[in-house]
């Protein structure tokens, strides 16, 4: 499944780098993420709880940035998490590109995920629907934080 | 393959879970404000059963309901209303001669839930607080102007049954509380209501669902009164209030029920999955809402015709 999502920010993307790449700091401003904890120069474990309808779910994530390049703000960032005790997890991809004019930023995420297991039975428009919640929690808390 | 069929875990057993079974409403408000947070209430279990078996959840007690007498009470009230208990099951409302004759908007959503086996089963209080966004009785009680009446140790509240529905399977009743019973009010003079449900196979859920109720004014031409229920079209059961607006206080003709469809189709917020995409589900209940309309028009004269 493939999500794009995008968001504007009113300071220059220096800042928003800047503050993308802090791992711990901005999964702060993740819903539900917690114990970040970073476990080589550009990975990172955490654990991401996610409620849906009845159903809570813990994935223990594995979090890769990889393909930064600093001059065009470019990344990607890899995340595998798995729930064991419900069994079910999900494979992402997002790739993050950023553009800067008039001193805002905006900042365009593709996302390409794959929902694995028990999980998957809720289908792709609720999954969709609960990322895009997430995002907009996200996008609102690092605003906060960088304005 | 390894990790998918694990993932999916139908080998595994199903968590064991203390079983209590209280045999009046006032022990099972006393076990939820001991045991909610931790605790499942199990009504008919044809949707619970379904996520414990697969791991989904993993209670540490389950509350049954079967053992209480009075959650089961299915009669007229005084004013011509209806009281329907927590615990009565949809094979119960979908053979009432009451319901048939006085609210068949209800007799018709339970007659096409799932399986003869299931409705057997299934309870109409379980299956709002399962609050699935496309099970069929929340269209319909909605369009019937429905209340739940949701019970905690010490008193109880009612709210209108579109209130009910927070998110997706997330219904507004916490955990030391019950829903005990929906109160339909007595049908006005004049005034129809239907479910009507588009589904792809026999047994499925709802691709799209509409409950349409409407109220006549004196002249039997005039719009009084409207309430539009839909299910499949959101990650919650929706009242169609701006369909609605379209009709109240207007002449029901077949413009203005084809704009109200419209409205409703552009209202409402349907999920794409691999049954139907958004777009789908749209023209679907465009297509449902006049058919819907066309049913309950039909039973204003006092006619069933389906």
């Amino acid at each position: 499944m493939r999500l794009e999502q995008e968001f504007q920010v009113a300071v220059p993307a220096d800042r928003v780098w800047a503050f993308l790449l802090d791992v711990p700091t901005m999964a702060a401003c993740i819903p539900g993420a917690s114990n970040v904890t970073q476990t080589g120069d550009n990975s990172y474990d955490a654990v991401v709880k996610t409620k849906i309808g009845p159903v809570t779910a813990n994935f223990g994530c594995k979090i890769v940035v990889l393909d930064l390049n600093e001059a065009t703000h470019s990344g990607a960032v890899e995340v595998s998490g798995r729930d064991g005790r419900i069994g079910g997890g999900v494979k992402a991809r997002m790739d993050m590109t950023m553009t800067e004019a008039a001193g805002e930023t905006s900042v365009r995420i593709v996302t390409d995920v794959d929902v694995l297991g028990k999980i998957g039975q809720y289908g792709h428009g609720m999954i969709a629907k609960r990322a895009d919640a997430m995002f907009d929690d996200f996008v609102a808390c690092a605003r906060a934080r960088l304005t | 393959m390894a990790e998918v069929d694990d993932a999916f875990g139908f080998d595994e057993p199903i968590q064991p879970a203390a079983y209590l079974g209280p045999t009046s409403l006032d022990d099972a408000l006393a076990l939820l404000a001991e045991h909610g947070d931790e605790a499942k209430v199990l009504a008919g279990g044809q949707s619970l059963l379904v996520f414990l078996r697969q791991g989904l959840l993993a209670p540490s007690h389950l509350i049954g309901l079967r053992g209480i007498a009075e959650l089961r009470r299915l009669e007229a009230t005084p004013d011509g209303g209806l009281t329907v208990g927590a615990m009565v099951t949809q094979h119960t409302l979908e053979t009432s001669p009451l319901v048939q004759a006085r609210f068949p908007a209800l007799a018709d959503a339970a007659a096409v839930i799932a399986s003869p086996p299931v409705r057997r089963q299934g309870t109409l209080g379980g299956n709002l607080c399962h609050a699935d966004p496309t099970g069929d009785p929340p269209a319909a009680l909605i369009a019937l102007g429905a209340d739940v009446e949701i019970a905690r140790a010490g008193g109880s509240r009612r709210l209108p049954v579109e209130d009910l529905f927070r998110d997706y399977m997330d219904p507004a009743i916490e955990a030391d509380e019950l829903l005990v019973a929906i109160h339909v009010p007595p049908p006005a003079p004049r005034s129809g209501v239907a479910y009507l449900k588009y589904r792809l196979r026999g047994v499925d859920t709802a691709l799209v669902g509409v409950g349409f109720g409407a109220t006549l004014a004196e002249d039997g031409a005039t719009c009084a009164d409207v309430r539009i229920g839909l299910v499949g079209a959101g990650t919650t059961p929706l009242r169609a209030t701006e369909a609605e607006a379209v009709l109240r206080g207007a002449p029901l003709t077949d413009e203005r029920l084809a704009a109200a469809a419209r409205a409703a189709a552009h209202e409402c917020a349907p999920l794409s999955d691999t049954e139907a995409s958004e777009w789908y589900r749209r023209e679907m209940v465009e297509v449902f809402v006049r058919r819907a309309a066309q049913v309950a028009l039909r039973r204003i004269d006092g006619g069933n015709a389906a």
